[in-house]
């Protein structure tokens, strides 16, 4: 492998690293502060695509459709906190992996109804639209590099949320011990509810952020939310510096593993996870 | 009022050294070094988060220490177990009650024995019974409740659900199937825990009862019971051992005193 | 409160489980075509769900990937058919059954270390992992799949005493391997080992603090899940004639969980019912609406939240 391909492919990692982390992070949050396996995860990802899609195609313009979309799918996730998510919080966890995935069903089948099953694409906005030369035959492409530091500056400004503000303490605290946040008579259901609506709006920004580059596609959540899994398996339920350290990681293995072992590039991500389990069975991070 | 002293020095069952259980800066158990002997009761005392159920869990292997030691004792030799799993520690010789009863309510009080006697005799060559296991688990079984006093439930086909009996013999239950799995330690958590008067003094003698055959562990908030039946007991305080001694020395100990006592010194 | 011990017998599920067992073998007489195959498919997702009730409603387990071996018993059935010629049902039965059980050991054993929500994820991520094996490699056919030139045989010299292709025989098959197994699930339950199971659902701890290796218990448990699911999964293979990356897909997990809970857990019975109310209600569902999963998204919905306990609870009033 020689150094331009060598680049190239830890570019990659790192993009579709962050890009996972910023699924998976609300993810953990919601296991670890609200003990909620939540299947729909996935398909914030997709609603965010496809918001992309449809609001770009209202305004013409990709940046102004990802800020009403964000304000949309965070609004979105307070409203589906309040009125469904909230009833899950004493139940088990049988109930509550049977309640979101009928959310999936119904996610995905408002969206047939609504859009369509066809795929579509976003066009790159122009300024961005530019590849940088490497060498005489490989270039990198801008939006690539764009998402890369968009999402560096969400986990950098999630970093901040969670270790030096209040929020944030309470965040922590309740990853750590659900109950003490409960004892310091802190509101919880505003906490609880928050976090769901930061988590739901960040998976779906990444699926705006993506959206130029993959398609916007019909059951494009499902594969995002099982590789948020194994993300938040690998770093420890709850952990957010788990969750960057495992995506960045499998951001590795996938990118790498494409290149050197293309044939077992889908299982690696999952050998890996096993390795994990066995060496720490709660996760990187996880208590 | 104290139990006699044992005639000679007795040796010991199981001992740890410096056994500590660290949750970041809080230290739940710190160096707790602690012996427990066959036919002697070993109280454990102290308020409320001195780590006592904490030390149980790490003698039982329920939780892993940060640093230290568990050592089962077999005449001389002494086998360094800290690292063993909880099961493999129960098959070891070490059985556990635990604080809030933990039985299988929907059972029967002799299903639950019988889960308990099962427990060691049961191995993948045995899962589906033969007649010769049967028996002596159901022996066994029988033995337990006999020692507790549950005597009405010793019948095999006495269809009493755990769940009916009263707390009081929910209690002995527990203490039964601890005794079912045929152990030589015994670790109870506050067996008299949420007992009336005449319940507790029935705990007590039975748990006098069980002082020769075992080398015991008695978690309690009742001191009273303690200082009846202890021959020896260990005060802990915020994760530490602060005093061990007979009750004579420890009610007469200032730290102890000034520590825990306080105003009710004198039971 | 007393007079009950664990074994429960709801005389309301053994009743329907005697009328429906005794009904099995009758139905070929009044029923050919689209209702036998029909019925065919509903005991074969009975089959299925019983399997994953030994896990979730026996064990504590909830596996959301239990799709992954039914769906390696349906490609081994493809993979080592001869070809030109009808397989030799023995052959193939038994070595789909092993790969299904074999690979739910080596999963297990990873899976099993974790508990809750670690052991969902964990079960959903490896059986993802076998579709992509499936689904991204030539072995599998990719999406499309593969399809089985000639349905298995049992034969003695030239004389065919079972052939799959015949969908009476086919049937009766299915029907006698249905019932086998939930007669055999149920004496499961009463030895010492199934008494095991029970124990770790209700109160794992306890079990370890007098002895019991639950790791093992769990193992064993998981493993002969996935062997029976591998039976349901060949004897799907066999009806459809095909195999495609849909059968181990999580949909398909989160589709025989839901029968498991919709029927009732523990009993394998309730399983069984859970997967003809499911199927008839999908059919029906998908001949009104192609939109139809969002119905059933909006039964599940409203199951959970305004039913807590599920089915279950309505006939146990």
């Amino acid at each position: 492998m020689d150094a331009p391909t060598f680049l190239i492919q830890v570019l990659n990692a790192v993009q579709y690293g962050l890009l996972l982390f910023l699924v998976a992070s609300g993810l953990t949050l919601v296991f670890g502060i609200m003990g909620i396996i939540n299947l729909a995860h996935g398909s914030f990802y997709m609603l965010g695509a496809y918001a992309a899609f449809v609001l770009a195609g209202f305004t013409g313009n990709l940046f102004v459709a990802m800020v009403l979309g964000i304000v949309l799918t965070v609004i979105f996730g307070a409203l589906l906190e309040r009125f469904v998510i909230s009833r899950l919080y004493a139940r088990d966890h049988l109930e509550q992996v049977l309640l979101t995935y009928g959310l999936i069903l119904i996610f995905e089948q408002l969206r047939s109804i609504f859009v369509g099953n066809d795929v579509h694409g976003i066009a790159i906005p122009a300024w961005l639209n530019h590849s940088v030369q490497l060498t005489e035959t490989l270039n990198y492409p801008v939006y690539r590099l764009f998402m890369s530091a968009v999402c560096l500056a969400l986990a950098g400004g999630l970093y901040y949320l969670i270790s030096r503000t209040k929020l944030g303490m309470t965040i922590r605290a309740g990853a750590e011990n659900r109950d003490m946040v409960a004892a310091l008579g802190i509101n919880i259901k505003t906490v609880f509810r928050a976090v769901f609506a930061l988590g739901v709006g960040l998976a779906a920004f990444a699926g705006m952020l993506a959206a130029p580059v993959s398609s916007v596609a019909p059951n494009m959540g499902n594969p995002v939310l099982i590789i948020s899994f194994v993300v938040v398996v690998i770093g420890g339920v709850g952990s957010v510096s788990g969750a960057l350290i495992a995506s960045l990681l499998i951001g590795v293995v996938e990118s790498f593993g494409s290149i050197l072992l293309p044939n077992f590039s889908g299982a690696l991500v999952y050998a890996l996870m096993a390795a994990v389990l066995l060496w720490r069975p709660n996760g990187l991070l996880g208590k | 009022m104290n139990a006699a002293a044992p005639p000679s020095a007795p040796s010991p069952a199981l001992t740890t050294k410096g056994l500590s259980k660290h949750f970041g800066a809080l230290k739940a158990n710190d160096a707790v070094s602690i012996s427990l002997c066959k036919g002697t009761i070993h109280g454990l005392l102290g308020p409320n988060g001195a780590g006592k159920s904490t030390l149980i869990n790490l003698l039982a292997g329920e939780a892993k220490p940060t640093y230290g030691h568990v050592f089962l004792h077999d005449g001389d030799t002494k086998i360094d177990i800290s690292k063993r799993n909880a099961h493999q520690r129960a098959r070891a010789g070490i059985g556990r009650s635990f604080q809030r009863s933990n039985l299988f309510l929907d059972a029967t009080v002799m299903e639950n024995v019988l889960f308990a006697a099962r427990a060691n005799h049961q191995t993948f060559s045995t899962l589906f019974s033969t007649k010769a296991m049967k028996v002596r688990c159901e022996a066994l079984a029988q033995s337990a409740l006999q020692k507790v006093g549950l005597t009405s439930y010793l019948n095999a086909h006495t269809n009493t659900r755990a769940d009916a009996l009263s707390h009081g013999a929910q209690r002995q239950l527990e203490i039964a199937m601890v005794l079912a799995t045929n152990p030589k330690i015994l670790l109870l958590d506050e067996p008299l825990a949420g007992m009336g008067t005449s319940e507790s003094a029935d705990m007590v003698a039975l748990l006098a009862t069980l002082r020769d055959d075992y080398a015991m562990l008695l978690v309690e908030h009742d001191m009273q019971a303690i200082f009846t039946l202890a021959d020896t007991i260990t005060v802990m305080v915020e994760g530490a051992v602060i005093a061990t001694g007979n009750p004579v020395d420890i009610r007469a100990n200032s730290a102890v005193q000034a520590a825990y006592l306080g105003e009710n010194a004198a039971p | 409160m007393s007079g009950q011990g664990t074994m429960k017998k709801p005389t309301v599920v053994w009743f329907i489980a005697t009328v429906l067992l005794l009904a099995l073998p009758l139905i070929p007489m009044f029923s050919t075509g689209y209702y036998l195959e029909f019925a065919t498919k509903v005991l074969i997702f009975a089959l299925f769900a019983m399997s994953l009730d030994l896990l979730v409603g026996c064990t504590g387990l909830v596996s959301l990937g239990h799709a992954a071996y039914f769906g390696i018993a349906a490609y081994t059935v493809a993979l080592t058919a001869p070809k030109y010629a009808a397989a030799n049902l023995f052959l193939v039965f038994s070595s789909s059954v092993l790969a299904a059980g074999l690979s739910a050991l080596i999963i297990g054993f990873f899976a099993v270390r974790t508990k809750g929500i670690y052991f969902i994820m964990v079960t959903l991520a490896f059986a993802q992992m076998v579709y992509t094996v499936f689904h991204d490699t030539k072995l599998g056919g990719g999406s499309d799949g593969i399809y089985l030139n000639f349905k298995p045989a049992l034969q003695i010299g030239e004389t065919v005493l079972l052939d799959l292709a015949n969908t009476t025989h086919f049937y009766y098959l299915v029907a006698a391997c249905c019932a086998t197994c939930l007669l055999a699930l149920r004496a499961l339950l009463r030895t010492p080992f199934g008494q095991t199971l029970i124990g770790i659902k209700t109160n794992e701890a306890r079990m370890l603090s007098m002895g019991y290796n639950t790791f093992r218990y769990k193992l064993a448990s998981f493993t002969l899940a996935g062997a029976l699911a591998g039976v349901a999964g060949f004897l799907s293979a066999c009806q459809f004639g095909f195999v495609n990356p849909e059968m181990l897909g999580w949909h398909k997990s989160g589709d025989v969980l839901m029968m498991v809970i919709l029927g009732g857990q523990g009993n394998f019975v309730g399983a069984a019912i859970g997967a003809l109310v499911f199927t008839i209600g999908q059919e029906t569902l998908a001949t009104l609406t192609p939109h139809w999963p969002l119905f059933m998204g909006l039964i599940i919905v409203c199951v959970v939240l305004f039913l807590p306990g599920g089915l279950r609870r309505i006939y146990k009033k």
